[in-house]
């Protein structure tokens, strides 16, 4: 079962992983990934930062890399929010949880969700800082991070 | 053919266009050849789809690779590579 959500409000991680093990007694494992805007990037302070994505795209995308997920590993359920709009430093932008009846298939579940999405699900964060506004740039060491899902067969 | 045309990002800022409906030549098959042909088309396009800048594509809402063929009436998606997450 996947559930994706794009949204501009908080999410809570204690309620939302309530609501993905309930009634599950099938469930052992939750694993839960929270990402959170952090205060420094190259050197300059990170005042604010908007996140953009792309409606309709990115909700598909995130469904398509939850699915990867749900056919490669043994788990139960799966669900990523990810937040967009402008965010603060401290603030939390993503959410990824899966349940599973062992820990291994959650941890190793939740890794790949967030490799997946850090390479390919369309959303885009822009700077403001004292000095200017600038896009971030994508990271080498992502696409290194999905690769080895490929190299392992995954 | 036509084409419906998005641009995301540093992208849309660079061509300061969101959306756009495109007619270009049937020959283009893939979304690689319209990339080549975007390239041609003049200034601020032919610097942004200039050999090695980095693009990525979306077809029909779905993201694809540069080899995925383009129809007629298609809604097709340029964006730069994806920063989300942490």
């Amino acid at each position: 079962m996947i559930s994706v959500r794009v949204q501009e409000t908080d999410f809570d991680l204690g309620s939302e992983v309530a609501a993905l093990r309930a009634d599950d007694p099938r469930v052992g494992a939750v694993v839960s990934f929270v990402g959170t805007v952090r205060d420094l990037n190259e050197g300059d302070e990170v005042s604010t930062l908007v996140l953009e994505h792309a409606p309709g795209l990115t909700e598909n995308s995130l469904k398509q890399i939850a699915e990867l997920a749900m056919s490669r590993f043994d788990i139960y359920r799966c669900l990523i929010v990810h937040r967009v709009g402008q965010l603060n430093p401290l603030e939390q932008i993503v959410l990824v949880a899966v349940t599973s009846a062992h820990r291994a298939q959650a941890f190793a579940a939740c890794e790949f969700l967030m490799d997946y999405l850090k390479t390919d699900a369309p959303f885009w964060k822009k700077e403001s800082t004292p000095q200017g506004e600038r896009w971030v740039q994508a990271r080498e060491s992502d696409e290194r991070s999905k690769a080895k899902w490929l190299k392992a067969g995954l | 053919m036509q084409l419906t045309i998005h641009y995301y990002a540093s992208l849309r800022e660079k061509l300061q266009v969101k959306t756009e409906l495109v007619d270009c030549p049937d020959s283009l098959g893939t979304l690689a050849d319209l990339h080549q042909w975007m390239s041609s088309r003049p200034s601020p396009f032919a610097e942004a789809f200039a050999q090695g800048q980095m693009i990525r594509y979306a077809l029909n809402q779905k993201v694809v690779n540069a080899g995925q063929s383009i129809r007629d009436g298609d809604e097709v998606a340029f964006f730069p590579p994806v920063t989300g997450g942490e």
